[in-house]
């Protein structure tokens, strides 16, 4: 898989994340893997079609997930993955790969995404992408989200 | 359009009289009437509470809570509730967070009459619309699904069919997504147990003897065709859909539980002597 598939995701999570209360967003660690992507607790999955075609899994620990949710909601206190909480990060989610829609298309590569699917579960596995797919780690202010990028022209 | 008897019953929470009034002139009094107006987050709840209204129109600043907390609270009273949000700002961010509490609508202010007048009706006759939209797609899934699984499976096997309630799908093994783009959006979950999974693929493979990947790979692709005739078969009859389909992802575990807030979704329950196979089939929004 190409590696330019990843820019317009950290790109889109940058814009994004400050608008919903969050201080910064770094780089952590990236590599390619195949097989499956082992829940951190909390995965979301997005669909895309169109000029880039395959899907894009969100991976967070389900305390990352409540603290996002709790910032998105303006700091009200999130205890347990409620449906208020699972319907922040749903969308948080959906507005990150918009946003990365967007940076596609300024690449000259329409395409659509398909509503976000969040899964919850004790150790559960998901495949992707039937080839090898690129995970990287981003560091939303002191918080850890994975994003597995299966994708292809 | 199918309306009940009687006019829809509006909820105004604003603590402007200038918008209210602007909000009274741009409604038409054929349809609805105003049954109460609040000029705080507070005395917005107690006052859906006590009247029941149909629809809210619901100010962003209000003097003690916000309009997004002041819906919060209506919904988790009554997650029926159909709030129309109302801001001197209308942007991705404020969508983003009232959808996320369940605001149906969002308009920007200065009210006016059509926005207004068409944000009201659509929140009140979501209901109709949605029903008449999945009894007809259900029928173009379930015959992909069953043709499919005939010939797949060299199986017959009894379906129950119906409109699936709330926002969750719970697996106990292995469920396949296959997200839906285009003029809707939506997605196909197809779930069965591992056990199942292995029996309906030896039949498929004709061979005892076939890995994990096999069975996974193996009902991926089953679920890859059923959606992909089902969404064909939509294409053809209703032009303009133009749905598209993304590859499936695989997810297997012991119990897993989906969550997709804002679909509308439809359930099949296939039971066969293999086992039971379940397709779920949902799309957002109401229009």
């Amino acid at each position: 898989m190409d590696v330019k598939m990843i820019n317009p995701f950290v790109d889109a999570l940058s814009t994004i994340m400050p608008q919903l209360g969050f201080q910064s967003v770094k780089r952590g660690n990236m590599s390619v893997k195949d097989q499956y992507v082992n829940s951190l607790g909390v995965t979301i999955i997005v669909g895309m079609t169109m000029a880039v075609k395959g899907n894009i899994a969100y991976n967070m620990s389900e305390e990352t997930a409540k603290q996002v949710a709790s910032t998105m909601m303006m700091g009200m206190p999130v205890t347990q993955m409620d449906d208020m909480a699972q319907s922040a990060i749903s969308e948080m989610t959906n507005m990150v790969t918009a946003n990365a829609a967007t940076n596609f298309e300024k690449m000259g590569l329409t395409v659509d995404i398909s509503p976000p699917s969040l899964i919850v579960g004790p150790e559960f596995k998901a495949k992707v992408s039937n080839t090898k797919f690129l995970s990287i780690e981003l560091l939303v202010d002191s918080l850890v989200i994975e994003m597995n990028i299966g994708l292809g022209t | 359009m199918v309306l009940d008897l009687g006019k829809i019953r509006l909820l105004i929470v604003d603590d402007s009289p200038l918008s209210q009034r602007m909000i009274r002139e741009a409604l038409d009094p054929e349809w609805v009437e105003v049954c109460g107006t609040a000029l705080t987050g507070g005395e917005g709840i107690e006052l859906y509470r006590s009247l029941h209204p149909d629809v809210v129109t619901m100010d962003l600043t209000l003097p003690d809570i916000d309009g997004l907390a002041c819906s919060r609270e209506i919904i988790l009273q009554d997650a029926g509730a159909k709030i129309v949000m109302l801001s001197a700002i209308k942007d991705e961010i404020l969508v983003a967070r009232g959808t996320s509490v369940g605001v149906r609508a969002f308009l920007q202010k200065p009210v006016k009459k059509e926005p207004l007048m068409m944000a009201i009706m659509r929140v009140c006759s979501q209901t109709d619309t949605v029903a008449e939209w999945q009894s007809q797609y259900l029928q173009f899934f379930l015959e992909a699904f069953q043709s499919n699984f005939k010939e797949m499976a060299h199986a017959s096997c009894t379906i129950e069919s119906g409109l699936e309630s709330g926002a969750h799908y719970t697996s106990q093994g292995i469920a396949i997504i296959v997200g839906i783009t285009g003029h809707r959006h939506g997605r196909v979950i197809l779930a069965c147990d591992k056990e199942t999974a292995t029996r309906f693929m030896q039949r498929v493979f004709k061979s005892e003897d076939i890995s994990q990947n096999e069975v996974l790979n193996g009902l991926a692709e089953f679920a890859n065709i059923v959606a992909g005739h089902g969404v064909s078969q939509i294409n053809n009859e209703y032009r303009g859909m133009e749905f598209r389909l993304t590859p499936p992802s695989i997810l297997f575990g012991t119990a897993l539980s989906i969550y997709n807030p804002n679909l509308n979704s439809v359930l099949i329950r296939a039971e066969s002597e293999l086992g039971v196979i379940e397709m779920s089939v949902g799309f957002a929004g109401g229009e």
